[in-house]
């Protein structure tokens, strides 16, 4: 179908965009790559009164790698510039307007990248944007889940304040998160694992929506592990990390099931998701610590 | 305060459109594919899903092949957009073109369109055979050929070229 009518702006600057927000509030919805929202306005589930187009806003396109741990405090501190791997970065910063195919080029964890070539088909993929996925809060898409694996966090402008929100405290329900609608999301932290990390997934075909995908990564904190696909937010599965923890691959399959709740849909049953779940685990504990694997 | 078109206001969009500077002048909700089709006057861009799912309608913007559905117009304005009518050129048929052609990868001919720009825009960009087979074409939905002739198309159409991966 087509788009039901809205007015439309194209502003170039953050400040007119806060400005335009302060004015339409959430009738207005914000345009960054647009490979969710505008099936959304064809499939006239989303009405919007105004379109904000993103695409011509300067300053959401930087990546940097700050040092640090993400989340402490105020915008630039502890920033500074540093080459992709030298151990120095622990947080990458993108802004919201940034490719995801830019992150995967920048972000030096396999398992982020991989997460990131999952994303879509290729001709969608051009278009996602890291603050686009993390905004619409698609529990299928894959950087969500990322992000709450890693702790990330996310950054928000409005005309009067700045703020960031934990990964934990963002998601807040089916396609919903804790911003305010007369916010902009203008950069996300994901932050470096300091371990190896791995992304599975398994769809209909590579580009679909992920049946269930799955983060995995293991550092000198632990285990991390979060899935997207299997409920109505991205989840971390905390129970299953603990298990690994002790060191118990049978007990964090137990423990997953117990994390989850899967939903039915057309596409697969709640059982097969949690099957392809422990499936995904092992993958990735397998694939983590090669000693135990061979 | 930056500028609002009204939802039942016209707004003039001027792109390059296959080569030439183009003006078209819709409505904000105007999908790309449609102002080529209805107020461009270029036909070869193929609606399917209108929703990103097919691909029949993908065109290259600024050397990026994307979905001509979900692109609304204004997004284009002082873009370089390339549809199918400017892959041939005055001597004949574009070599992806010409592959399809000689393998059969085409039987009803609606989702080729999307399918040439999605392999122009990959060949532009270096991308190599077997990913242009396994992800390029993962983004195209087929119903005739199988997929199987159109791989063939692709394995002619890149042999010699010079690409990264």
């Amino acid at each position: 179908m087509k788009p039901p009518p809205f007015a439309y702006a194209d502003p170039e600057t953050v400040t007119e965009v806060c400005d335009l927000l302060v004015d339409w509030g959430d009738d207005a919805a914000l345009l960054a790559g647009g490979q969710s929202l505008v099936p959304l306005l064809n499939l006239r589930l989303a009405r919007p009164g105004l379109v904000i187009d993103l695409g011509r806003v300067s300053g959401l396109d930087s990546i940097t790698h700050v040092g640090g741990s993400a989340g402490s405090g105020e915008l630039g501190r502890g920033e500074r510039e540093s080459g992709r791997g030298e151990g120095t970065a622990h947080v990458v910063r993108s802004g919201a307007g940034v490719g995801v195919t830019s992150l995967a080029a920048a972000h030096p964890a396999s398992g982020v990248v991989e997460a990131i070539h999952w994303i879509g088909h290729p001709q969608i993929r051009a278009r996602t944007t890291v603050g686009g996925t993390i905004a619409h809060a698609d529990s299928a898409a894959e950087l969500p889940a990322v992000l709450v694996a890693l702790d990330g966090s996310v950054t928000l402008r409005s005309s009067t304040d700045e703020r960031m929100v934990a990964a934990r405290d963002w998601f807040d329900g089916p396609f919903s998160t804790t911003r305010q609608p007369t916010e902009l999301v203008v950069a996300v932290d994901l932050p470096v694992p300091d371990g190896p990390s791995w992304w599975g997934e398994v769809a209909r075909r590579r580009g679909d929506f992920a049946l269930v995908g799955m983060f995995v990564s293991r550092g000198s904190d632990g285990w991390r592990v979060a899935l997207s696909g299997v409920g109505p937010i991205s989840v971390r599965a905390s129970g299953c990390e603990a298990a690994l923890d002790g060191g118990d691959l049978d007990a964090a399959c137990v423990a997953l099931d117990a994390d989850l709740d899967p939903p039915e849909d057309l596409h697969a049953g709640s059982a097969h998701r949690r099957s392809i779940a422990r499936q995904l685990l092992r993958q990735a504990v397998a694939e983590l610590t090669p000693a135990v694997a061979a | 305060m930056s500028a609002v078109t009204p939802a039942t206001d016209v707004r003039v969009t001027t792109f390059v459109l296959n080569g030439s500077e183009t003006t078209v002048t819709v409505r904000p909700r105007t999908l790309l594919s449609d102002a080529l089709r209805h107020d461009a006057g270029v036909h070869g861009t193929h609606v399917g899903c209108e929703q990103g799912a097919c691909g029949a309608c993908t065109v290259i913007v600024d050397d990026v092949a994307r979905r001509s559905c979900l692109t609304l117009t204004p997004q284009v304005d002082g873009r370089i957009v390339e549809t199918i009518e400017s892959v041939a050129g005055p001597d004949g048929l574009d070599p992806i073109q010409q592959a399809i052609h000689d393998t059969h990868g085409m039987q009803c001919g609606f989702c080729t369109p999307g399918i040439v720009m999605s392999l122009v825009a990959a060949r532009r960009a270096g991308v190599g055979q077997v990913t242009a087979i396994d992800e390029v074409l993962d983004g195209h939905l087929c119903r005739c050929t199988g997929y199987i002739n159109l791989r063939a198309a692709i394995e002619v159409a890149w042999s010699g070229l010079e690409v990264s991966a």
